[in-house]
């Protein structure tokens, strides 16, 4: 049975040349840009950042002016979370999640390209501010009112800002609905929700929360671009402010999760197939997977502890109640492992190393989630270095895991392992002896948000070598674009399934044609239906038939 | 889609339920300003899919894996229209800022796209019965 015999799909004429890549409704294309974009706005927010470690390394940095240090701010955590990290998640869910489920084609394809080049756009305008008079938003990437409506943050550089961060915001929507309304009514026959692969459940609860928390943030930019364009004011008096804080959190803390959940299964989908096994405790990953989300829609009043407009005792129990499915996956990550025969793969490095620094984050999120301990590290340098460990040396080493388990299947060509684990290891040092830090100075008090600093006992060696850090995370970085360079100039041909992999999209040729597949699907049995043929073919054993099983896996 | 809003409803229910456990711990809807409100809006928001859903088959409320459907569907390769309505939406958005007008060029670009998207899916219609008509004659 094949999926384009029994439903037949007449497809339209397909331009060539860029022209074609850049009006592509095929949702690997539009993926694919998709990702390829985040990554220029990763490099351009990591400069930022380089540029702000330079100015801390010493406690009377004159690198940057307070002024310029503030744009800095703003314009690497507005860069790095509404253009990399969760229009990353979303490339991600984007181009596989079809693949895994046997759709041939993504649903509202119009749709989804319009959002991504709305969100091109608002990148775009967001970062066009740098050429304005008084330069760019330099509120913080929250961009909280008083302060940032117009009498205390004037000029256009502002404006822009928040006209970026709504457009960037439709566009992410509108895709995230797309690729939802795709698993919901496009799966292959035979693919039952509990035979879905792990990455398209986090693919899935993660586009739950883009249409259920994206509109708040909609909402809440527009709102204060008309508080501040015209005579009406909206987030006027304690209120007011409380009120943005409100909606604006009510986006801000589901978006942290939509920035997690894609990394996790792409790390457990590596983690999984270099242990040559199938994941552990599925139905338990999946049934974690649905509360955890849920959860963090009811948890984003913790950023607002210490305001005193929000009920704490509600927000400190759901935030700590995080911590049983966020353990079941760990227990699941565990159960994997034991008794599968380990290949250390570049892959396997950066899903384990997501599980070890996510758990950094994790734990210190238990921390920050109780009021009283939340009042001493509000707004310190502990803060930063909790939200790195989850979103860097969580979500970033999860992507990395995702790309060298999937490269060659959306490339056709393998990545370096050499340089991959090259790049493993300095991302590693980089990023604890960056992050870790901060928990130091954090606790010792250190306000984050400022250029200069007083000469605390401490403070100017963990800023040294924070900085020190982010130059070794710099050089990872290069290491991964020199690999990827290397790996498409020279390349080194993967074939469709090399790791043996477990679900749908290894079934289909490397990269995969433009409806995705040609071949018949095979069954699916199980979330791991590629595992399934495979242990058929071992049970059957020689020269029983198997060799047919075998044919159509490795095809 | 069979079982297609399942995953929905599920978590439809574990919002709700934390929603009126907030309810609960704050004793009344406005005691934590907006938060209430916004929950239900999230809740609002999840409703309409399942209602949408539901409205073009019931079967997305029904248990069981996915059927076989011989219905041809065409599948657009490209789209210049919604490539044009992206464009207006963000001279529009620029235009707020940056001078009106990016505003009315933006205008006159949504209403082009807006034709180019009407002639793109009567292709795409035409396409389908084609293709339909050839299947029936096999």
């Amino acid at each position: 049975m094949t999926v384009q015999a029994s439903r037949p799909r007449p497809a339209m004429a397909r331009p060539g040349g860029w022209w074609g890549a850049v009006t592509s409704t095929d949702h690997k294309r539009i993926g694919l840009n998709l990702g390829c974009m985040s990554l220029v706005f990763f490099l351009v927010g990591g400069i930022f950042a380089l540029i702000m470690r330079s100015q801390l390394a010493s406690d009377n940095g004159h690198v940057v002016s307070d002024y310029t240090y503030a744009e800095l701010f703003t314009m690497h955590g507005s860069t790095m979370i509404y253009l990399f990290v969760a229009p990353m998640a979303i490339a991600m869910a984007m181009y596989l999640a079809p693949l895994q489920i046997g759709a041939v084609s993504l649903a509202g394809p119009r749709t989804a390209l319009t959002g991504f080049w709305i969100w091109l756009g608002g990148g775009l305008v967001m970062q066009s501010g740098w050429f304005a008079g008084d330069g760019p938003g330099r509120d913080g990437w929250f961009s909280y009112v008083p302060l940032s409506d117009s009498q205390n943050t004037p000029g256009t550089g502002q404006d822009l800002w928040t006209m970026g961060v709504t457009l960037a915001a439709i566009g992410m929507l509108l895709m995230g609905a797309c690729v939802l309304a795709t698993i919901l009514r496009r799966r292959a026959p035979g693919m039952a929700l509990l035979r879905m692969p792990i990455f398209s459940w986090t693919a899935l609860v993660t586009v739950l929360m883009v249409v259920s928390g994206f509109p708040a943030l909609i909402i809440a930019m527009g709102l204060l671009f008309i508080d501040r364009t015209t005579d009406v004011y909206i987030y006027s008096g304690f209120a007011g402010a409380i009120d943005y804080q409100d909606i604006f959190w009510f986006f801000g803390h589901p978006v942290v999760y939509v920035m997690f959940f894609p990394f996790l299964g792409a790390a457990a989908e590596a983690v999984a197939v270099c242990s040559h096994k199938r994941w552990f405790g599925y139905k338990a990953f999946v049934a974690s997977m649905l509360a955890f989300s849920a959860l963090s829609m009811a948890v984003w009043a913790h950023h607002m502890f210490t305001t005193g407009g929000v009920t704490n005792q509600y927000f400190a129990a759901t935030s700590t109640a995080l911590v049983v499915p966020a353990g079941i996956e760990y227990f699941d990550l565990v159960g994997t492992l034991i008794g599968g025969s380990l290949v250390l793969r570049t892959s396997m490095l950066f899903g384990l190393g997501f599980f070890v620094q996510f758990l950094i984050g994790g734990l210190s999120g238990i921390w920050v989630a109780s009021p009283p301990l939340d009042y001493a590290a509000n707004d310190t340098y502990f803060v930063i270095a909790h939200f790195h460990y989850t979103l860097f040396a969580g979500s970033v080493f999860g992507f990395f895991a995702g790309v060298y388990h999937w490269f060659p299947k959306v490339t056709g060509a393998r990545l370096r392992e050499g340089l991959g684990k090259v790049h493993f290891v300095l991302l590693v040092i980089g990023t604890n002896l960056t992050f870790f830090p901060m928990f130091l100075v954090g606790e010792a008090g250190m306000p984050r948000r400022i250029s200069r600093y007083p000469q605390h006992p401490g403070w100017v060696t963990d800023n040294r070598l924070e900085t020190i850090g982010a130059g070794i995370i710099a050089v990872a970085v290069l290491v991964f674009l020199v690999n990827v360079a290397v790996s498409m100039r020279r390349r080194v041909i993967a074939g469709d399934d090399p790791w043996e992999g477990h679900t749908l999209e290894w079934a289909t040729s490397s990269p995969p044609p433009p409806l995705n597949f040609t071949r018949p699907l095979p069954p699916i049995r199980s979330y791991a239906p590629l595992l399934d043929l495979r242990e058929q073919v071992a049970d059957a054993g020689p020269g029983s038939g198997g060799a047919e099983i075998s044919q159509e896996v490795s095809a | 889609m069979r079982s297609g809003a399942i995953p929905v409803i599920a978590w439809f229910v574990l919002n709700a339920i934390l929603f009126v456990v907030h309810l609960l711990m704050t004793g009344h809807a406005q005691a934590d300003g907006l938060a209430a409100w916004l929950s239900a809006f999230a809740l609002g928001i999840l409703l309409v899919w399942v209602v949408v859903m539901a409205a073009e088959s019931r079967q997305v409320l029904h248990r069981g894996a996915p059927e076989l459907s011989r219905e041809p569907e065409a599948v657009p390769a490209a789209s210049v229209g919604a490539l044009m309505v992206a464009f207006a939406v963000v001279a529009c958005g620029f235009g707020l800022v940056f001078g009106a007008f990016l505003v009315f060029i933006a205008a006159g670009v949504f209403v082009g796209a807006i034709f180019v998207l009407a002639r793109e899916i009567r292709d795409e219609r035409r396409a389908r019965r084609a293709w339909s008509r050839e299947v029936a004659d096999r």
